[in-house]
């Protein structure tokens, strides 16, 4: 919750100096970083 | 008779719509960051900390409000934030007049007084609201400890559907909208009338709270940083705050971003933002499939889907196009819900299943 409750903050301040393309772009970037995480759980499988 | 079978069921009704309600005044404010920019000449800097506080203040009442539900009961805890909230609802009726904030730092000079009247009202409903979930989950659980997850089912489905209101509201009400919080406080200070007469019978002294459950690594902030140093808690821990930052930034801004760069009309924006908690019910669905296709393959599924959704939205124009990248976004950052609480439970060891939810939540 924490890590969500700073983001409408940072994306606000984001679009402001970026733009909205930018922006949404930072957060895509979060859920593949989500998406990459999750790889890494399954290629260490067990032994994570 | 029917009344009457229904009465069995008026803690989980009142509590559900008080959790409804609090997702509707929430929700009210991302629509409302463009009229608040052009009223008061804020920046989306301005809006997004505003709403950040709100969140933040939110997330920081789950704790207290547990442990002051342990000693003074659920119902005055739940009944206690619904007065706050109301009365941050209130604050929102009419313009106040406070002197703006000079700042000493930064591209603006001073933040206008009406708007950080706004932000006192948005402190006072994130506050109010926050005290509701944790103590609701504990309330339904010891009201109806043999179906407690139907229970939690509706009331989470319930409340989905105060995002999908709050965004067709605004557009209806603009561009008055500080009635909708006067309406608001209404409607809450009448389900919390009604939440306090009919909620206590169900509840005897023994059954005031569930069972916390607070696991066997002895409740300390130490003993669940511990769990952090497994790489399969600590790495899903990462997949989940990266989920969490993702999924509020887009929430907070999809209205302006869907005006403003996709280039929709607001009434259209507001619907599609409004679809985006419509397809929240895929969580009754990705919960069953989980238990049928496996927690890992459903977690790949959902942040996969948002991740598509994500792209989709970047790349695609058209009303059409636009609103099928919503769709796809959202049921993948909805359905990744329930997948998420399933794959924590099977990493906690099971006697701090329930402590070690508590600690993560605030992720």
């Amino acid at each position: 919750m924490t890590a969500g409750a700073v983001a409408p903050g940072v994306t606000g301040f984001l679009i402001d100096t970026q733009g909205y393309d930018a922006a949404f772009t930072a957060l895509g970037g979060g859920l593949v970083v989500a998406l990459a995480l999750l790889g890494v759980i399954a290629v260490l499988g067990d032994a994570a | 008779m029917e009344l009457r079978r229904l009465a069995r069921y008026d803690a989980l009704i009142f509590t559900s719509l008080l959790w409804f309600m609090a997702k509707f005044v929430r929700y009210l404010f991302p629509p409302l960051f463009e009229p608040f920019q052009t009223a008061f000449g804020v920046s989306n800097t301005a809006t997004g900390l505003a709403f950040s506080a709100l969140m933040t203040v939110y997330a920081l009442m789950q704790f207290p409000s547990g442990v002051i539900a342990d000693r003074q009961g659920p119902v005055r805890v739940i009944a206690g934030g619904a007065v706050v909230a109301t009365l941050g609802s209130l604050a929102l009726v009419v313009p106040v007049p406070l002197p703006d904030l000079a700042v000493p730092v930064g591209p603006v000079a001073s933040v206008p007084g009406e708007f950080l009247a706004i932000v006192g009202g948005m402190l006072l409903i994130g506050v109010g609201t926050g005290a509701h979930k944790t103590v609701a989950v504990r309330l339904l659980a010891a009201v109806h400890r043999e179906r407690t997850g139907r229970a939690l089912g509706v009331l989470d489905t319930v409340a989905a559907f105060g995002g999908v209101a709050a965004p067709l509201a605004v557009t209806y009400a603009l561009p008055d909208w500080r009635g909708l919080f006067l309406a608001s406080a209404l409607l809450v200070a009448a389900l919390t009338v009604l939440f306090v007469r009919r909620t206590p019978r169900h509840l005897d002294d023994e059954r005031a709270t569930a069972p916390s459950g607070d696991g066997g690594i002895d409740g300390s902030l130490a003993g669940y940083l511990r769990l952090m140093t497994v790489p399969r808690v600590g790495l899903f821990v990462g997949v989940t705050v990266a989920f969490a930052f993702a999924y509020n930034g887009v929430v907070a801004f999809l209205p302006l971003y869907l005006t403003e760069a996709a280039e929709l009309e607001p009434g259209v924006a507001n619907t599609l933002y409004s679809g985006l908690f419509v397809v929240s019910l895929v969580q009754l669905g990705t919960g069953e499939l989980t238990d049928r296709v496996g927690r890992l393959p459903m977690l790949f599924a959902t942040v996969g889907a948002a991740v598509v959704g994500a792209a989709l939205l970047l790349s695609v124009q058209g009303v059409v196009a636009v609103a099928a990248a919503v769709v796809v976004f959202g049921l993948g950052a909805h359905g990744f819900r329930p997948v998420r609480s399933a794959f924590l439970m099977s990493l906690l060891p099971d006697d701090a299943a329930g402590g070690g939810w508590a600690w993560y939540e605030p992720c």
